[in-house]
């Protein structure tokens, strides 16, 4: 159980990240951003489409994005997101963050190899 | 549009959460279709295939729903806080444009919050506060208990001592001292000091070691072991420099030479006095003998595991074993214990619950008397908050508005009340009478603050109660149709109410007032039966080691005598054992020649020993048969006078002259007998408020006695005797320290201490409760007045008189009153009843005083509806009737 809660919280401060990402070129609804993920992580992310709306609703929780129902392009009735100041911020700390994260990480892999 | 509803705040818009997250998931689920059937799939597996992709819809609505649930409730939070800091800010704001009402309400407040922390820090430092020794529910008091002879308990003589701390198991030590004045010398002038010579088990009983030196060892409580002496840390700063090298130097104490081998911790005192030195107590070596002389006060500490119950029937049958055993100077004798913090605090407790009574109904009063001020304030803004609510303000949010004024008002009355405390208790400290037990220590500690914050906290409640339930009881709509100008008459019953309230708790005060005042009065009325005026007293005590027998001691107190007559001024000079009104005094029991008393039963009273111009000094009348005079002197008959209650008590009907008593307390070596000659005037010597007893004078020269207070009356005032005394004493014997310096009229006065020290500070209570009530009474009226105006105007264009509008102002006023009177003088009489011990004379319900308190409150209550029924008949109606 110890190892599935770890991944699971890898996986959520991921998500948000993306999500956040996803939102910050412009307001976007639930599936658009599932789209946006899902074409640019070659499908590697996002196996459960639904698994985005917690991630949206605890984002909008935090303060980071906001929501309000609009049409989409096909004239159906969505819910759409939008980044706040707030949201950006921590879009800009969150990256920073996975950055250098990712290149500690990195570095002890390189390491070990030699 | 979300942001106009976050703006406006209409969160009954918002859908509810459940449908919104199905109808979020729904969209996702027809859009993922559409892309699918858009690929090529029939519309069925699109849906399908949708569905499949989405995963565990149950699942994660359930978890958006509790996100959502969370970010609601914190919302909701977040809003009411920063909603309450705006609240707090514009009601800050609000009271700032009306200094006069803000300044009232906050100094009412802070009057009553901070006597309320004055009177608890008192009560808790000398009540409450366990005494400061380790275990101190463990250390009892002991007492001997004779309530046949009239003496429910007394002191305990060193023979029944040393059975009681030899034979009783559930204590694990006992201590037996006696306390004294000292005469210190070899530092400076002489000077008296307070000591106590104790038993070995100070140090066990107290649980407190010296943080200096060492304790008493066993060695030195032998008879003729080297003097040393224990110090207190106060004795130590102040007289010894508080430098380490005090161990092993010396101290001159009543002529001896002691070494000093230790200092107490700061504070330590005990039990409740303070003491500077503590010294070895050396028991007579006859100690065992001494069954009938009572003088030693006794403590225990309990032993491990052992009750007070426990301790209390092994004492008594302990005690009722003894009195089997000698029955010659045990009959009648019992004991009594009981913990050593209720025998310190006894005394002043029942004074300081009155006074706590006191500042409570006071605390009360100046809510409601806030409560009314800001109704009043309130119910000329009733339209602002129909707007508010029109505009879709809940009741909460209207109540909490409200509120924000009364907890400001609060916060700034507690803050005020802080420096009340402060000063409060500086001037109890100082106005308390003599005696009361650690008031020096009395503190504004964290307790007595915590205490005051939770009396904040009430009167916020107190005083919040009346504009909340304004705002949920009226009739907005109406309020907002009439623009709020007369929408007054829904909370007159709010305002009657509390002008009521006033009166009753403001009447109640006076009432107890003025019973204890009647009962002060009474007091002082009480002929002590002796003339106090022109007399100036000091304390004389005589070194044991200079004056080791009756001819040195008789010889310095006659010599003194002679000289200080002499003075210029002094018309009378004299000295006494036992001064009247101090506690001081000798219970002594003697066999009566001529009365058939069953064998082995003695008669008691008090004995004062006396120079034979004591009664001219203090004027007390030598009623029947001869005076002392100077014929009647050492060497020559024992000669006595009794007073007049000892002669009713022990011959009545009979001339006891001629008569003699038997003193002595061993049978067989009974002193002569002394030869009654004369009856004199009864002093009131124990208390004013306690009837005369029975007292037997003896003759100073004929039973020495090296303890004793000297008496001066002059024509002159007599603090200016007190300089050429002074010198006379030093001239006799540099060493002898002469202290007590005062009046008699001192003396009287002391007596009365506490009576006055009561009358004075609920006094002061019940007046300004008069004047809190008769301001609430006036801010009331004035109010309804001011929003009849129209009415009254009206009325008296119709032809009513100014008496009768006037009439009508004062009678709702003083109807409202006459309620509050009669539960107010109901309240007080309450409270009197409570302290009949503390009366004198008067009864709790005494009819002049409470008709004199309703008089003396209705009068006032009278004025204060006056003026606003003044105001009202200067309405022009010519003005009143073109419009408003």
């Amino acid at each position: 159980m110890g190892d599935a809660v770890a991944a699971l919280d890898l996986f959520q401060g991921t998500l948000d990240l993306l999500v956040l990402k996803a939102l910050s070129w412009e307001p976007a609804h639930g599936y658009a951003v599932a789209t946006w993920i899902r074409e640019r992580s070659d499908e590697a992310f996002l196996v459960e489409e639904g698994a985005l709306y917690p991630a949206l609703h605890r984002l909008e929780r935090r303060g980071a994005i906001e929501s309000e129902w609009g049409l989409s392009e096909n004239n159906r009735r969505a819910k759409y997101y939008r980044l706040t100041a707030r949201g950006r911020t921590l879009l800009r700390a969150e990256a920073s963050h996975w950055d250098r994260y990712v290149g500690a990480v990195g570095r002890i892999l390189r390491a070990a190899e030699r | 549009m979300p942001s106009f509803r976050r703006l406006f705040r209409l969160s009954g818009r918002e859908p509810a959460p459940a449908e919104d997250i199905a109808a979020e998931f729904e969209a996702h689920l027809q859009m993922k279709a559409d892309a699918l059937i858009r690929e090529g799939r029939p519309p069925g597996a699109a849906r399908r295939e949708a569905e499949a992709r989405f995963g565990p819809l149950e699942r994660f609505a359930l978890e958006c729903r509790r996100i959502d649930r969370t970010e609601r409730r914190e919302r909701r939070v977040r809003e009411w806080w920063s909603g309450l800091l705006q609240d707090l800010r514009l009601a800050g704001r609000g009271l700032l444009r009306s200094p006069g009402f803000t300044v009232t309400a906050a100094l009412v407040l802070a009057l009553g919050i901070g006597l309320n922390a004055t009177v608890f820090s008192v009560l808790r430092g000398v009540v409450l506060r366990p005494l400061a020794l380790p275990g101190p529910d463990r250390v009892l008091a002991l007492h001997s208990s004779n309530p046949a002879a009239g003496w429910p308990e007394f002191s305990v003589s060193p023979a029944d001592f040393l059975d009681w701390s030899r034979e009783i198991r559930s204590f694990r030590a006992m201590v037996a001292w006696v306390s004294y004045d000292a005469a210190a010398t070899g530092l400076g002038p002489a000077e008296q000091v307070p000591a106590s010579a104790v038993t070995s088990g100070f140090m066990e009983v107290t649980g407190v070691r010296p943080a200096l030196g060492r304790p008493f060892v066993e060695a030195e409580f032998a008879p003729g072991a080297p003097r040393v002496a224990i110090i207190s840390h106060e004795a130590w700063v102040t007289r010894f420099g508080g430098t380490a090298d005090v161990l092993g130097q010396r101290w001159i104490l009543d002529g001896e030479n002691r070494e000093i081998v230790g200092v107490m911790p700061p504070g330590f005192v005990f039990p409740a006095a303070r003491s500077d030195a503590w010294l070895p107590f050396q028991m007579p070596p006859d100690a065992m003998s001494q069954r009938g002389a009572h003088y030693l006060t006794v403590a225990g500490r309990l032993a491990d595991g052992a009750t007070l119950e426990q301790a209390q029937t092994d004492l008594v049958t302990l005690a009722a074993r003894l009195e089997r055993d000698f029955p010659r100077s045990n009959t009648g004798w019992t004991a009594l214990l009981r913990p050593l913090h209720e025998e310190v605090v006894r005394e002043a407790r029942p004074t300081l619950v009155l006074l706590m009574n006191g500042v409570w109904l006071l605390l009360l009063l100046a809510c409601a008397n806030v409560a009314s001020l800001v109704l009043v304030r309130a119910a000329g803004r009733s339209g602002e908050v129909a707007v508010r609510s029109a505009l879709g303000a809940g009741r909460g949010r209207l109540v909490r508005h409200a509120l924000s004024e009364v907890m400001v008002l609060v916060a700034a009355g507690a803050a005020l009340a802080l420096p009340v405390a402060l000063l409060g208790t500086d001037l109890i400290r100082r106005l308390a009478p003599p005696g009361v037990p650690r008031i020096d220590e009395v503190r504004l500690d964290s307790v007595a603050l915590l205490f005051t914050l939770g009396v904040t906290a009430l009167s916020a409640v107190l005083v919040g109660i009346a504009p909340a339930r304004r705002i949920l009881r009226a009739d907005l709509r109406r309020a907002l149709a009439g623009s709020g100008g007369r929408s007054v008459g829904q909370h007159r019953a709010l305002h009657r109410w509390l002008v009521a309230a006033e009166t009753a708790l403001a009447l109640a005060l006076l009432a107890v007032a003025g019973v204890l005042l009647k009962s002060k009065a009474r007091l002082e009325a009480v002929d002590p039966g002796l003339d106090p005026s022109s007399t100036l007293v000091a304390s004389v005590s005589l070194p044991g080691k200079r004056y080791p027998d009756s001819e040195s001691i008789v010889r310095f107190q006659t010599e003194l005598l002679a000289h200080a007559g002499a003075l210029p001024g002094v018309e009378s000079a004299s000295l006494i054992f036992g001064l009247p009104l101090t506690g001081f005094g000798w219970s002594g029991s003697f066999i009566i020649d001529s009365m058939p008393v069953p064998d082995g039963v003695r008669q008691s009273a008090q004995v004062r020993v006396v120079s034979p111009e004591y009664f001219t000094t203090q004027r007390i009348p030598v009623l029947e048969g001869r005076g002392f005079t100077s014929e009647d002197r050492r060497g020559s008959r024992r000669v006595l006078l009794v007073s007049a209650a000892a002669a009713r008590h022990f011959w009545p009907g009979i001339k006891p002259f001629g008569r003699y008593l038997r003193f002595g307390v061993r049978p067989g070596d009974d002193r002569p007998e002394g030869e009654i000659i004369g009856i004199v005037g009864d002093v009131r010597e124990r208390g004013l408020d306690q009837e005369p007893r029975p007292i037997v004078y003896v003759l100073a020269d004929q039973v020495a006695v090296d303890e004793v207070a000297l008496l001066l009356r002059s024509s002159v005032a007599p603090a200016s005797v007190a300089p050429g005394l002074r010198r006379i004493v030093s001239a006799l014997d540099p060493e002898m320290p002469l202290s007590g310096v005062r009046t008699m009229e001192d003396v009287l006065r002391d007596a009365t201490a506490p009576q006055r020290f009561r009358v004075w500070l609920m006094g002061f209570f019940a007046l300004l409760a008069v004047a809190l009530a008769g301001l609430g009474m006036y801010a009331v009226l004035s109010h309804v007045v001011s929003q009849r105006t129209r009415e009254m105007g009206l009325r008296r264009a119709l032809g009513a008189s100014d008496r009768q509008v006037r009439g009508e102002v004062v009678r709702s006023g003083m109807r409202d009153a006459a309620v509050g009177a009669t539960v107010g003088l109901g309240i007080g009489w309450l409270i009197t009843r409570k302290l009949s011990g503390l009366l004198f004379q008067v009864t709790p319900g005494d009819p002049v005083v409470l008709a004199g308190s309703a008089a003396l409150f209705l009068g006032v209550a009278l004025l204060a509806c006056w003026v606003p029924a003044r105001r009202a008949t200067r309405v022009d109606p010519g003005l009143v009737l073109r419009g408003e």
